[in-house]
């Protein structure tokens, strides 16, 4: 069924393509939020990308494709937006942990583990950040994250492989601790 | 967390908890208005302009052919007019450089292990080109590098010599980067011998008695260019204030954020597209964020105008090193290049510094750890920077032929 609109939306017929992009715009903001970490800037990748991909619909030549090439737009625009983003002034707060240990069975450890993987995936450069949204959230196969993002597979694998090392390392170095919110909560 | 655990689990729950918030109900409104305010550009413009893409294995947008046909179309024009020169200087030249019958391209489809190449057996797995030209000159790729020989055929023998130091690595050829490419040139020095035999170039050594490596003819193989080793870029809708007739081969450009005085040329072969490349900017209402943060700007103050105002000003704005400034011409206009190295950025401030245009919000980055090769030119009292950013430890191995070779056909409107 998507394939004929998506055929419809080639020839022109925005109703067409309105209906695709409710559809898939949730997913869209999701992936740029997950990339972009900022909802606001999400916002504006999703717009820039779906407005994309109403202008250059007529290259799509597999209509099979749409969410591939749509992907892809959302990454690309992840992409510029980040660059916008480190050209502007930046305030980085810094969530400081308390260094003392977390108790085990502590029902707020999850909360804790959550967030502790949560920053540090916010420290990932965007390339790998990227790579492992298509791969861990899409559940995408290397191959196809690659092709969307438009690096040699090799590349996709190292990026990745490179991320979940740099997680790894940052975990195990850092020290287990829950942030002081946490601790309170359970006070 | 225990690391132990799986890393990747965790983060494909997160992923999925994260992500669970929905998109402002503005955002959907927003872009079906913005969109149906518009039409869809033409289908020739879109393969055009957009890069292609491809999906398992298959183009699924963009015009990979649309684009080489402007390409070839603008080499064809060249090879006319080299023809011309040829004809006019044969005189000069009585005799041929090369047979005709190896110029073109051809793509390695076997190599035959032999004393010593047990390692390259591997190597028809990789996309490995090479284009003989009519000036005895041969451009070819290993995986994502490219190389250059000069090559000189005597009936079937037929002797190679590597024009470059090193494999130089491309945004535009395709294959992996992880190629041994030590063995292939290896075996390329290896061999003396040519043949076409059924349309396919066998290559030897003239003490085996098999073909070492045999190349078919390239499907993407055009008619023979004087100078194989260089694309021809159209661009002519490069709508800046200046035209470029230089020979892009290993950079793409776009205009950047529609912003009319700033354009950017990427580099696609980069870890990271967006700072790598090479950046030309119209100075006007300068500023610098010695930090990155713009409430730390220094306004542009310079002690007079000109290049040599912008690299004393520049020296002051913030932790960073210029290496030796030499005097350079570049378009028919006059102006210094220098190195900056920005290695104490993280130490001192933690990043990175933003050399920007307070209006409009244009402007150049230095990053920490990397080096960049600025060249500030006097342009009708205009001074313009050309801006290579490279983050390879060791300098402009890839880019600065580019850059150089890009900068030979500038001129200014």
């Amino acid at each position: 069924v998507q394939r004929e609109v998506v055929l419809q939306a080639i020839a022109g017929d925005h109703d067409a393509f309105a209906s695709l992009v409710k559809g898939s715009i949730s997913r869209q903001f999701a992936i740029a939020r997950l990339i972009l970490r900022d909802g606001d800037r999400a916002q504006d990748a999703v717009q820039d990308a779906l407005v994309s991909a109403w202008r250059d619909i007529r290259g799509l030549r597999d209509p099979e494709a749409w969410d591939a090439w749509l992907y892809r737009l959302t990454v690309r625009a992840c992409y510029r937006s980040a660059r916008k983003e480190r050209h502007r002034t930046r305030v980085e707060l810094h969530v400081l942990s308390d260094p003392e240990p977390f108790t085990p069975f502590d029902v707020s450890a999850d909360v804790a583990e959550r967030d502790r993987l949560d920053r540090r995936l916010g420290d990932l450069p965007l390339d790998q950040r990227s790579v492992m949204v298509l791969h861990f959230y899409l559940d995408l196969p290397l191959t196809d994250a690659a092709d969307i993002l438009g690096i040699p597979v090799g590349t996709a694998k190292s990026r990745l492989h490179r991320g979940l090392a740099t997680l790894r390392e940052a975990l195990r170095a850092e020290p287990e601790t829950i942030p002081t919110l946490a601790k309170e909560r359970t006070a | 967390m225990n690391t132990d655990r799986s890393v990747e689990g965790d983060i494909a729950e997160l992923f999925e908890q994260t992500s669970a918030r929905r998109e402002p109900d503005a955002l959907l409104g927003s872009i079906l208005s913005t969109t149906s305010r518009m039409r869809p550009r033409p289908r020739w413009l879109t393969l055009l302009k957009e890069p292609p893409m491809r999906f398992h294995s298959a183009i699924m947008f963009g015009s990979p052919t649309l684009r080489l046909s402007a390409v070839l179309g603008v080499a064809i024009a060249l090879l006319v007019g080299i023809a011309g020169l040829a004809v006019a200087g044969a005189s000069l030249q009585p005799s041929p450089i090369v047979e005709p019958s190896v110029l073109g391209t051809w793509r390695l489809e076997s190599v035959t292990p032999s004393r010593g190449l047990a390692r390259q057996q591997t190597l028809e797995d990789y996309e490995i080109e090479m284009t003989f030209g009519v000036d005895g000159a041969i451009a070819g790729h290993v995986g994502c590098k490219m190389f250059s020989y000069s090559y000189a055929v005597d009936g079937g023998n037929i002797d190679f010599s590597r024009t470059d130091d090193a494999p130089q690595r491309s945004g535009t050829a395709p294959g992996p980067c992880d190629i041994d490419d030590v063995s292939y040139f290896q075996m390329v020095d290896m061999l003396d011998r040519w043949a076409i035999e059924d349309g396919r170039l066998t290559l030897s050594n003239s003490e085996f008695d098999v073909p070492v490596a045999v190349f078919a003819s390239s499907p993407s193989a055009s008619a023979p260019s004087a100078s194989p080793s260089m694309a021809l870029y159209a661009m002519s809708s490069f709508q800046a204030p200046f035209t470029v007739d230089a020979r892009l081969m290993e950079t793409t450009w776009r205009e950047h954020l529609d912003r009319p005085n700033w354009v950017y040329l990427g580099w696609r072969g980069a870890s990271n597209e967006d700072d790598e490349g090479i950046t030309f900017l119209y100075l006007d209402n300068l500023a610098v964020a010695p930090c990155g943060g713009s409430e730390e700007v220094a306004p542009w103050e310079p002690d007079g105008d000109g290049p040599s105002a912008f690299l004393a000003w520049l020296r002051q704005a913030g932790p960073i090193s210029i290496g030796p400034v030499t005097d350079v011409t570049v378009g028919g206009h006059d102006g210094l290049r220098f190195d900056v190295t920005a290695d104490r950025l993280e130490e001192e401030c933690g990043g990175y510094l933003w050399v920007t245009q307070t209006e409009p919000d244009n402007g150049f980055v230095f990053l920490d750890g990397w080096t960049s090769r600025v060249t500030a030119l006097d342009v009708d009292g205009a001074t313009v920077l050309i801006v290579v950013a490279d983050a390879d430890p060791t300098p402009f191995p890839d880019l600065a032929a580019d850059a150089d070779e890009l900068l030979t056909g500038l001129s200014f409107d």
